[in-house]
């Protein structure tokens, strides 16, 4: 082998040495902002080495480089940079009403070995490297949410997760064993063969049965998703945008992976399973985001909702199911990360909840506009991204006959619709003393444009998004 | 269809007028959203009526070359529809290899051409008159970028050539009415106005969105031109089973569809947010009741025409939820002593009479009922702007909403244009000949009769009697009232507040409700021919098309309606004269149906037997039995239900935090047993 | 022994993991039932690698013990943050027990 075909690995070698570089930066560099730096422009470089670099396609005994890979990989990419930049002040001293996080290079280090991970899933060719890629991806998250120094939400935080998590790896550890004596293989090709060859084997469907399980935990479907609301509360704000963007994405590229390819035989046979965990989510996370007050709960809450949503396109055929998928998860993204910074300038003086984005409006009238963009597309009203993601999932479901799922979906969406409107209503009520004005940084707001933008762009011209969803259904 | 592309007119000026009439909006709101509103609220309010009556030079260009190249080439267009252009915008792809294409067009045909040119005309005019309102307002540098992307939207949405398109637009004219609901925003009731009207017709589009997708991916396309053509009824016309129920998915499909159009055109019971949305400012409630918004209903309805008509059971459903909300609306006007809300009940009961007559359809004349709704439609929307406009202005003259300060304030000699135009509007919405309701209500009324639709007929005659009378109380009492025992509270404030402005009529508003009353009174008159011809036309092929029979295309007014007009009228005069006598004549102030007010006893005491007969007729049968349980019904039944549907999703909510408690192990049990459960009842069963 | 004992033994580990994660207050002894729950799936690798699993023809013997070393590191790496996060939950609250951890909720 020369060292020339080893260039579609780059990558993902890259990322292994940025994280290892990053983890280490700390013993040289006091004030933290060394890795920061090194972080956000290795990311960025692995950002356009992705998009625009190798094409090709290479297979390393079960590590796969598709394009469909290289997709994903931009997606968990930029996801990681936006949580990056999304941390940033929670490191400077009074960045955060909360507390200062220390030791910056660990913190980046350890989101960077989650990417390893998530590399890893979408990559795997047999099941162990899908094992490794997926606990890779959880397990720096107990560590990071357990990040925020003497607070006992972040600590119970931690250990509520480690505790879901670990019995969650239980379960797919568990399942995958099943599936193995059920098709005798670890390969996706041979377990995708056994698996048409045998589509009714019990042993099969045991391991089917815990492996979703193991799943639905990452993805927080219901009824897995308890953890979900305690988890993202307790955690720091980047790591809670972290879990619900990157990590969710993760969990839909690994539900992808294996039940769109090796495990497509089954499918047909799973969707009643699917459609009920998404009408739970749906409900759950909806009913759930009515009552809060905080807003890391109430973001919680409202991407199990998403989730739910999301699972419709598991019900779905083919690269429509794929592309709406994608679609969805870009668009929920940049929605997301709009609502962060937001939460994370409003943090700076106050607790991030309902009652803190009070006054908004008077504070900076743009900020206030940009959350209502946000809880519009979180809404799904045109021309935002949030609108057209949900009627991509809403026809896939249709197109598939599952009217009375639509139903319940789009009557959820109504549902959802109210308490986004709260939020909206926070913004603008008058506070009760004489608010600050709220100043930005050039680079936030910088960021706060190409976001607002993104959300309007991607509603009324899906072309960019189209492509990455085309080109990671091929 | 044929070829129903305008390629050969490319470079036709009509064709750079149709992404004008678009843009030009859109560049408006642009504008002065992102800048101009900021640095000078005068510079964009200007800015924003020049580009709106740009669009309205642009609409009347695209309407002539409408005329000129299409209606007059029907062997080309034997539709009489055409695309100015259409772009792809983005493609689903339905698994089984077939692609689901939504567009964003401009399709021209009678009716889109119609909605383009009124829009244009009223926004541009609304426009004008908000220069004026506006003046004072701190926040004017934010409301014109609205009101401009309030007329885009609805232009869009008017023009869309396909159900995704509508869709899209659709929402976004439900945004802009949230934004511009609330203006005020530091006001709680208007923040929870907007919020209402947002969430309520929001909960009717979930209804629309499911419908707009079992018709679209059903019959493989989301176009009008497909959908309204028969091979789209036909393959929508089967059961299809849903668990335990089946359904036939053209009656779904279209029901779904309405439900969407029944709650932006605010039907019974889903009107409840329309009354409310006047907290939005004055011009905002006379786009909102004229020309955008609530008339999207009609117009989707009739958009779909030729769909609906395939659907006997859609059909008697629009017409009833027409019929009653007709008739219920407008009992509730006759009660109402606050403006903006007489107004509001009377474009519900003028809706409903629009969506009844779409309805009533399904006999033997679906193109007298298609033209009888759109010629409605028309002359509603500048009679109804014009009525706004005026009530605006005596707003803003008197400061108060109320009915009875304004009848205190001699408005009469101080604002004599004002006078005249509303007595115009009045006489009009009232349907005295010659002016234009006349004409529209007269058509519906045919329209019910030669379908033989006997109930819509009657709910149409009741309820010109009814808006007959509480459009003249409503003009008598502001311009003829009397202070006698009407103003016992409120007199102090409204006199001080005129004290501190004398009344006067500013030009820039004057001048819109002057050009409106033009139309308001001879659009009747003059848009007979056009829409008994040409709308009438489509609505008729597209009936027949669709599998409708179609007898005779000639009017059939002189061998089966002739007394109709005469029995509308003299209806109509009866009405406005029992007003008359009530509220001007014997100056009885707004008594009824105020029972405290002690005028009320003074004139039990006077015995006239004539007065007892009236006294019956507004009392005992008109507030008791009419007015009284309408508005009884409108306050416990609809707004309860709605008020229980929200306190249970609440309850629930309650639950579920009360299951959320925190302890990491209960989290894990209830994943354990809810995975067992879910492969139990949903797995294959190995 | 034969394939149905093992399963056997590995289903009856994994309730006992199962039940002991749900029911023992101290969060050690919570995390070793999260350790039995592993150890059956281990136990089903190599049983199926030995014995041949319920599909027909050859399967790949090596794949599952290969597996089952990978899992035993990984889940060693978990135990190892999961006993970081006790000691910084203990240093907090001086105590173990998951039933007090509900400050968050609702």
């Amino acid at each position: 082998m020369t060292l020339a075909e080893f260039t579609p690995l780059l990558p993902d070698l890259l990322l292994l040495a940025l994280a290892l570089a990053v983890l280490k930066i700390d013993l040289w560099s006091e004030d933290g902002e060394a890795g920061f730096h090194l972080t956000w422009i290795g990311l960025a470089g692995l950002a356009l080495l992705l998009a625009f670099g190798s094409r090709s396609d290479a297979v390393f005994a079960d590590y796969h480089i598709t394009a469909a890979s290289r997709v994903w990989k931009l997606l968990f990419t930029l996801a990681t940079l936006a949580t990056v930049f999304l941390s940033r002040p929670y490191f400077r001293a009074g960045g955060n009403a909360r507390g200062t996080l220390a030791k910056s290079g660990a913190f980046f280090g350890l989101l960077l070995l989650c990417m390893q991970g998530m590399f890893a899933l979408v990559s795997a060719g047999n099941l162990i490297v899908f094992y490794l890629g997926l606990e890779l991806a959880t397990m720096p998250i107990y560590a990071l949410a357990a990040y925020q120094p003497r607070d006992a939400d972040s600590a119970e935080a931690g250990s509520k997760y480690v505790l879901m998590g670990g019995f969650s790896s239980a379960l797919t550890l568990f399942g995958i064993s099943f599936l193995y004596g059920a098709t005798g293989s670890l390969g996706f090709p041979a377990l995708e063969a056994a698996v048409r060859a045998a589509p009714a084997d019990p042993a099969l469907w045991g391991g089917i049965f815990f492996l979703l399980g193991g799943l639905g935990f990452k993805l927080a479907m219901a009824p897995l998703h308890m953890w979900a609301p305690d988890v993202y509360q307790g955690a720091p704000t980047p790591v809670m945008a972290f879990l619900s963007v990157a990590s969710k994405a993760a969990a839909v590229a690994a539900l992808a992976t294996l039940f769109l390819s090796p495990l497509n035989a089954v499918r047909p046979d799973l969707a009643p399973c699917f459609a009920a965990a998404a009408v739970l989510s749906m409900v759950a996370g909806n009913l759930g985001a009515m009552r809060q007050k905080d807003l890391r709960r109430f973001v919680a809450y409202s991407s199990v909702a998403q989730v739910g949503y999301m699972l419709l396109a598991m019900l779905g055929e083919g690269d429509g199911s794929r592309a709406a998928l994608v679609y969805n998860l870009v668009t929920y993204g940049v929605t997301g990360f709009a609502l962060y910074f937001i939460m994370g300038v409003i943090g700076k003086e106050g607790p991030e909840t309902m009652s803190g984005l009070r006054g908004l409006s008077r504070r900076h009238p743009g900020l206030a506009v940009l959350l209502v963009l946000c809880m519009f597309s979180l809404a799904g009203v045109p021309p935002l991204a949030g609108f057209l993601g949900k009627f991509m999932l809403f026809s896939a479901a249709a197109a598939e006959g599952h009217y009375l799922l639509v139903g319940i979906a789009v009557a959820n969406a109504v549902v959802s619709f109210y308490y986004y409107m709260l939020v909206v209503k926070e913004a603008y009520i008058a506070p009760p003393g004489e608010a600050a004005a709220i100043r930005l940084r050039p680079l936030q707001i910088m960021v706060l444009w190409g976001l607002g933008l993104a959300l309007l762009v991607l509603g009324v011209c899906p072309a960019p998004a189209d492509w990455l969803a085309r080109a990671a259904g091929n | 269809m044929g070829d129903t592309r305008l390629a050969a007119f490319a470079w036709e000026p009509m064709h750079c007028a149709a992404y004008g009439i678009l843009l030009l909006p859109l560049l408006s709101f642009l504008i002065n959203g992102l800048w101009l509103g900021r640095k000078s609220a005068r510079a964009s309010a200007w800015t924003a009526t020049v580009l709106m009556g740009a669009t309205a030079a642009l609409s009347i260009i695209v309407a002539s070359g409408y005329r000129d190249h299409i209606l007059t080439a029907p062997h080309l267009f034997p539709a009489r529809a055409a695309l100015a252009f259409e772009h792809t915008w983005l493609d689903f792809s339905l698994g089984s290899g077939a692609v689901l294409s939504a567009r964003l067009g401009f399709y021209l045909d009678p009716i889109s051409v119609m909605m383009v040119l009124v829009i244009s005309f009223i926004s541009f005019l609304v426009n004008l008159y908000s220069i004026g309102y506006m003046k004072d307002d701190a926040g004017a540098g934010r409301f014109f970028p609205l009101l401009s992307f309030f007329s885009f939207t609805m232009l869009g949405l008017v023009v869309s050539s396909n159900l995704a398109q509508t869709f899209f637009f659709w929402e976004l004219v439900g945004a802009a009415s949230y934004l511009l609901i609330g203006f005020w925003y530091a006001k709680p009731s208007a923040v929870a106005a907007s919020k209402k009207a947002f969430i309520l017709t929001r909960l009717a589009d979930a209804f629309f969105l499911m419908g707009l997708l079992a018709v679209g991916v059903n019959a493989g396309s989301f176009d009008f031109a497909h959908l309204n053509g028969p091979e789209a009824a036909a393959a929508l016309n089967h059961s299809v089973g849903a668990g335990l129920v089946t359904f036939n998915l053209l009656s779904l499909g279209t029901l779904g569809i309405y439900m969407g159009a029944w709650g932006k055109s605010a039907m019974f019971p889903f009107h409840v947010w329309l009354p409310d949305a006047m907290e939005g400012p004055t011009p905002v409630s006379s786009l909102i009741h004229s020309a955008t918004m609530v008339v999207a209903g009609v117009y989707l309805t009739a958009r779909l025409y030729p769909l609906f008509s395939a659907a006997e059971y859609t059909l008697r459903v629009v017409e009833c939820t027409g019929a009653f909300t007709a008739v219920f609306a407008a009992a509730i006007a006759c009660a109402q002593t606050d403006l903006k809300r007489i107004l509001a009940f009377s474009t519900l009961s003028q809706l409903g009479l629009m969506m009844s007559a779409l309805g009533t359809g399904g006999g033997g004349e679906p193109g007298a009922a298609y033209t009888a709704s759109m010629f409605h439609i028309f002359t509603h929307a500048f009679f109804k702007c014009l009525l706004f406009l005026s009530a605006g202005a005596v707003i803003h003259a008197i400061h108060s909403n109320d009915i009875r300060e304004a009848g205190a304030g001699g408005l009469r000699k101080a604002m004599p244009r004002t006078y005249w135009a509303t007595l115009i509007a009045v006489a009009a919405i009232a349907g005295i000949w010659p002016l234009s309701g006349f004409f529209s209500k007269e058509a519906i009324l045919h329209a019910a009769l030669a379908n033989g639709r006997y109930g819509a007929l009657a709910a149409g005659l009741c309820t010109g009697a009814l808006t007959a009378f509480y459009m003249a109380r409503y003009f008598f009492l502001i311009f003829h009232g009397s202070a006698v025992g009407s103003r016992a509270p409120h007199d102090s404030r409204a006199t001080h507040a005129q004290e501190a402005h004398p009344v006067r009529e500013g030009a820039l508003m004057t001048l819109p409700i002057l050009i409106l009353a033009v139309p308001s009174a001879l659009i009747g008159i003059l848009g007979k021919g056009f829409f008994t011809g040409t709308v009438r036309l489509w609505g008729a092929e597209g009936g027949a098309s669709a599998g409708v029979s179609e007898s005779a295309l000639p009017m059939r007014h002189a061998s089966s309606g002739s007394w109709l007009p005469a029995v509308a009228t003299v209806l109509a005069l009866s009405g406005a004269g029992i007003a008359w006598y009530w509220y001007a004549f014997r100056k009885n102030g707004a008594a009824f149906p105020d029972r405290r007010a002690p005028a009320w006893y003074r004139i039990l005491a006077e015995k006239f037997y004539i007065d007892e007969i009236y006294l019956f007729l507004a009392k005992r049968v008109a507030s008791k039995w009419i007015a009284a349980p309408a508005e009884w019904t409108e306050r416990n039944i609809v707004n309860g239900a709605f008020d229980w549907m929200t306190g249970a999703v609440k309850r629930l909510a309650f639950l579920q935090s009360i299951a959320q408690s925190g302890q990491v192990q209960a989290y894990i049990a209830v994943a354990l047993l809810g995975i067992y459960l879910l492969f139990r009842f949903t797995g294959p069963g190995y | 022994m034969n394939l149905t004992a093992c399963l056997l033994l590995s289903a009856a580990l994994f309730s006992i993991g199962a039940y002991g994660l749900v029911t023992r207050r101290n969060m050690i002894a919570a995390l070793m039932s999260l350790e039995l729950m592993v150890n059956a799936a281990l136990i089903n690798f190599i049983a199926f690698a030995r014995f041949g699993g319920t599909h027909a023809g050859q399967g790949d013997a090596q794949a599952g013990s290969l597996f089952a070393l990978f899992a035993v590191a990984v889940t060693a790496a978990e135990m190892a943050l999961a006993l970081a996060i006790v000691v910084a939950v203990h240093r907090q609250r001086r105590h173990l027990d998951i039933r007090e951890l509900d400050g968050l909720h609702g």
